[in-house]
């Protein structure tokens, strides 16, 4: 296979402007290239959440909590179906002891630091601080016919890549597998709150497809500081 | 828009993606080819994803064509080049059958070129035909910055030519400018 070359009889119609950071500076490795960091520096994880376990995890959990298996099915219910993880909500789960189960089921993994709202209330922007302070965000989306939802895997991002503002601060650490999902529950909740679009919901509105992904720079405004 | 790279937290990630296409009340029963997992390129990942058994939808995030560039715009391109990424991309399809999408940020003179266009069209044609389409991605033009929107009539050209060597190609749209700074802007301040 050749590769198309440049055209080199004009090149002053096709300008090369070459990827440099603004305002800030790539981390080096000790060869002088830009930093990449794979494994996360910060191994803490937040206690653990009946999204982190399978079916058969959820009941032995709930077994060792002195609650029958049975539970954990109503709590599994009540969080991927219902998008609740209120106890009050929780009727079907005897008062006593409920608040506890809970607790100890389905603790808070994200707290919501902000809710921005554009495109007519077509978009949402979710700001999330994690258990340890961590913050993450998840962008919900509706289009005609669809809702899209893109999803944080990790605090911070340690690809360093020059255009984005993630990768400015490092990675801080992996998300846990509840933490991820729990980004998707949220997303669920408010659209069943009516908040996307001040739609009522429908069966229609369910988010069908959900993205994990890298960040881009697609905003309007180019970051110059940080930390602030 | 999502934080960080998945394939970089894969044990989590495919535990939580398990959970997404888990019937209620495992999980949220929601259908694997609805579902997009985006990368930089991390080629043993990607590789790991495809013997999942999983239909997901795939993305390289890709932005250039060729190393020269790439080797700048995206870091980990120095562990794994082009060819790679897209070897394991085009892998990825003949294990799973799902149509992979090229991710390709236009900026402005940095890689809006028709000959990168070409030189893509190449690359991906070189590997078959009827596996992969791509999704060009305007910015936002942001003034005084390098990472700024390329013009309208260069965004055509591009398109044109991915379509012209038989490429499908959806230009996407920009969401949530007046909200977002940059992607992960909002974290990033806060902190």
């Amino acid at each position: 296979m050749t590769e198309p070359s440049r055209p080199a009889a004009a090149p002053e119609r096709a300008p090369q402007i070459r990827p440099a950071t603004e305002g800030w500076t790539q981390a080096r490795d000790t060869e002088g290239r830009p930093l990449l960091q794979f494994a996360s520096p910060r191994r803490t994880q937040p206690e653990t959440h009946l999204a982190d376990l399978d079916l058969a995890g959820r009941k032995a959990r709930a077994q060792e909590l002195g609650v029958p298996a049975f539970r954990a099915t109503q709590l599994s219910t009540h969080y991927f179906t219902r998008s609740t993880t209120d106890p009050a909500l929780m009727t079907d789960l005897p008062a006593e002891g409920r608040e506890e189960l809970v607790a100890a089921m389905l603790p808070p993994l994200l707290t919501e630091v902000r809710r921005l709202r554009t495109d007519g209330g077509e978009t949402i922007k979710f700001l999330w601080k994690l258990f340890d302070g961590a913050l993450v965000e998840s962008v919900l989306m509706r289009y005609p016919g669809r809702v899209t939802l893109c999803v944080s895997s990790q605090a911070g991002c340690g690809m360093n890549c020059p255009f984005c503002a993630t990768g400015q601060a490092g990675l801080t650490r992996n998300l846990s597998a509840a933490e991820i999902v729990d980004q998707v529950v949220a997303a669920n909740r408010a659209i069943q709150e009516g908040e996307l679009g001040g739609c009522a919901p429908t069966a229609a509105t369910t988010p069908r497809a959900s993205r994990t992904s890298s960040s881009w720079a697609w905003g309007s405004r180019w970051p110059t500081t940080r930390g602030s | 828009m999502g934080m960080g790279e998945p394939l970089a937290n894969y044990a989590r990630l495919m535990k939580a993606v398990r959970r997404m296409v888990a019937p209620a009340p495992e999980g949220l029963g929601m259908s694997a080819r609805h579902i997009t997992v985006s990368t930089v390129g991390l080629v043993p990942a990607i590789k790991k994803l495809a013997a999942e058994d999983l239909p997901l939808t795939f993305a390289l995030s890709l932005h250039a064509p060729d190393d020269e560039l790439r080797d700048e715009l995206i870091p980990v391109n120095s562990r794994w080049k082009v060819d790679e990424a897209l070897d394991a991309a085009r892998a990825y399809f003949e294990t799973t059958g799902r149509r992979v999408s090229i991710e390709y940020a236009l900026i402005k003179d940095m890689n809006d070129h028709a000959w990168r266009a070409d030189l893509l069209a190449q690359k991906l044609n070189a590997r078959g035909r009827g596996w992969v389409h791509v999704n060009p991605i305007p910015l936002n033009p942001t003034p005084g910055s390098i990472w700024t929107a390329s013009d309208r009539r260069t965004t055509v050209a591009f398109i044109e030519h991915l379509e012209a060597a038989g490429i499908p190609t959806t230009l996407r749209d920009t969401r949530g400018k007046e909200i977002d700074g940059a992607c992960g802007q909002l974290a990033a301040v806060e902190a």
